[in-house]
């Protein structure tokens, strides 16, 4: 059984419904990428596993979240809090919002430890500056005393990984864990991550919209449009036969090396708000594909020749 | 002497910035830009890259004098931006203007679009003939009737039009484009590279195109500079050349393609970048070069140019 399963939420906050139907699993031992544009539901995604939908005054109301066989949809406060941090930890795009100005670094990792696993103060320091050596954080024991201010982005990164792997969870969710580093710096904490998930175990729900993170990175992905599924497959199946018209534009708008000047393009208009979600399929007004069925019915998610998708101009494959 | 294919031509173009620690404590310099001597060549377009603080921002406000040098010297088709008047310097800042990174912050939330585009005519004193403003949206691809709207009811895509098309206004020849997609997501991203290959094939322009993102610059621009601690350290002839410089080596390497059969192998990158007020004497990369000699440590190697004008500052250039 998959350690994660998300099967068909529906997000609502007040009148509107964000996420519409989004469903997905994820193995032990496995990344899976969630990509999407700005506004296709991704971060909201991942702030439906962790439980904090209730701070944007949002909830869960149809379908279901298991964890390894436990339902986080409806789960009490307190019992959820027993979960996060301890068996599923999440790191933010942006490592200032997760670090507390004021503390040092060292307290700030070495309390999940005392927090989730009842180490002393002075087991908990160990196990912190142990995992900083892992993550290949220079004079650890330097930085366990230092404060955030004092390091660099890429560094505090490191450090926000290694608070969330303290108590040694099962599941990690990143939501764009690179996208604020430089070039240099975002391969060295990719490869951290991947190593952490070969070697441990772990696994990742990878959030970005970087196709060249999910490329290097991932085992499977899902691709989300406006608050939907559009496709999921493994990795090198999405990049050679991709099913949706959306994930095959995504993948056209990173230029290649050697690509022809002239022949980036972009996808035309922008990912539609939820206050005005397009009838049918939601990305049929940027489609070169769409066909008029796509503006009147929306297209189911099923088997295709390659994986999952929902698209009409898409050949379905019934077993 | 700059030949008349030269558009800019800077020569030993450096800025040095003081701080002090506490208000009473010892000062301290870095130079953001140091010694850069490098050549716009007209209707082509010329990429900056490197990672956060490695000069390149500094660089396209000298350029412009938006900021003043500390020492070297801007040529702008023959003629010498640090000595011009405040009023000469305006009138030929028609012919060169500026893409900002942020469209959220290059426009006043308070300006309609019309008078957000008819603001460089007022500071100019240049007549606005009747159309101009629908000639100039229309050019960027925006709709006539976005031109009364605000900011706010823009998307990021549709801003950063705005900001192109009122770096347009004033017809000029030079652009510098400070990452001017670099806070947008890749499908906009790709739309604006089109618009601004389609503008410069159009109108004849010359880019200064400053950028992170190593892909978008090997696509987009015809001759590639790398700079590293407020150096150049490379500059690549053209799209297709391969570096010879190490830290152009680890930037190309560390960037992933959008594709799992390329994935890279990422090598731990040894040492740290160095603080920019205390520079090693010797090469800046050294402490992170694996071809590093004693030689790297002692002496800078300076800018030499090899076959088919590559330019590497290397003691040891790979093959």
């Amino acid at each position: 059984m998959a350690l994660l399963t998300v099967d068909g939420i529906r997000v609502a906050i007040g009148s509107l419904t964000p996420l519409d139907g989004v469903s997905f699993t994820l193995d032990k031992g496995q990344i899976l990428g969630v990509v999407g544009e700005s506004g296709s539901g991704k971060s909201l995604t991942a702030m439906s596993v962790m439980g904090l939908l209730p701070l944007i005054g949002g909830r869960v109301v149809s379908g279901a979240i298991r964890f390894d066989g436990i339902d986080l949809v409806g789960l009490a406060e307190p019992k959820y809090r027993a979960l996060r941090g301890r068996r599923i930890a999440l790191i933010s795009q942006n490592p200032m919002t997760s670090l507390d100005p004021i503390i040092r670094i060292g307290a700030q990792i070495d309390q999940v430890a005392m927090l989730h696993l009842g180490l002393g103060a002075e087991a908990a320091k160990a196990r912190s500056i142990d995992l900083m050596c892992q993550l290949r954080i220079p004079e650890a024991e330097t930085i366990h005393a230092s404060y955030p201010h004092q390091l660099s982005g890429g560094m505090k990164q490191r450090i926000v990984i290694a608070m969330a792997l303290a108590a040694d969870p099962d599941l990690i969710v990143a939501d764009e864990p690179t996208t604020a580093l430089d070039v240099t710096i975002q391969a060295q904490i990719i490869q951290i991550m991947v190593d952490l998930v070969r070697e441990r175990g772990l696994a990742l729900m990878l959030i970005t919209h970087d196709m060249g993170v999910v490329a290097q990175a991932c085992d499977r992905v899902v691709v989300l449009y406006a608050g939907r599924v559009a496709e999921a497959n493994s990795v090198e199946a999405i990049f050679a036969d991709p099913q949706h018209p959306y994930t095959r534009e995504l993948i056209r708008c990173i230029p290649r090396h050697g690509q022809a000047p002239g022949s980036l393009k972009g996808i035309p208009g922008a990912v539609p708000s939820v206050m005005d979600y397009p009838q049918g399929c939601r990305f049929h007004p940027r489609c070169e594909a769409a066909l008029p069925l796509c503006g009147t019915s929306v297209p189911v998610f099923e088997r295709k020749t390659s994986g999952f998708a929902a698209c009409h101009a898409s050949e379905a494959v019934h077993a | 002497m700059p030949d008349a294919d030269t558009f800019v031509a800077m020569n030993g173009l450096t800025r040095e910035y003081v701080s002090s620690k506490g208000l009473f404590g010892p000062t301290r310099s870095m130079r953001a830009v140091n010694d850069v001597s490098l050549d716009v060549p007209r209707g082509k377009v010329t990429g900056v890259v490197g990672e956060s603080g490695c000069g390149k921002s500094t660089l396209a406000r000298l350029v412009l004098r938006l900021i003043d040098a500390t020492a070297g010297t801007v040529m702008v088709n023959g003629v010498d931006l640090g000595t011009l008047s405040a009023g000469a310097l305006r009138k030929l800042r028609r012919d060169m203007q500026m893409v900002f990174q942020d469209p959220y912050s290059a426009i006043d939330p308070r300006y309609s679009i019309r008078r957000a585009l008819e603001e460089p005519f007022r500071v100019q004193g240049v007549r606005l003939d009747k159309g101009v403003i629908e000639d100039l949206t229309a050019k960027v691809g925006l709709s006539p009737r976005m031109i009364e709207s605000f900011p706010h009811q823009l998307s990021g895509g549709q801003k950063q039009r705005v900001g192109i098309a009122r770096a347009l206004a004033l017809k000029p020849s030079f652009l510098v484009l400070d990452e001017p997609t670099a806070s947008l997501d890749v499908s906009i991203q790709a739309q604006i590279i089109g618009l601004l290959e389609e503008l410069k094939q159009d109108l004849g322009l010359t880019y200064l195109f400053i950028s992170h993102d190593l892909s978008l610059v090997r696509y987009f621009c015809d001759r590639i500079v790398v700079m590293y601690l407020g150096r150049i350290v490379e500059i690549l002839p053209n799209a297709r050349a391969t570096s010879r410089h190490h830290y152009s080596r680890t930037l190309m390497e560390s960037h992933f393609e959008p594709d799992p059969a390329r994935r890279k192998l990422v090598t731990r990158l040894a040492g740290e970048i160095p603080s920019p007020f205390n520079l090693p004497q010797g090469c800046a990369f050294a402490a992170r070069c694996t071809a590093a000699s004693e030689l790297c440590r002692r002496e800078r190697p300076l800018l030499e140019t090899h076959a088919d004008g590559h330019q590497v500052a290397c003691h040891h250039p790979a093959d």
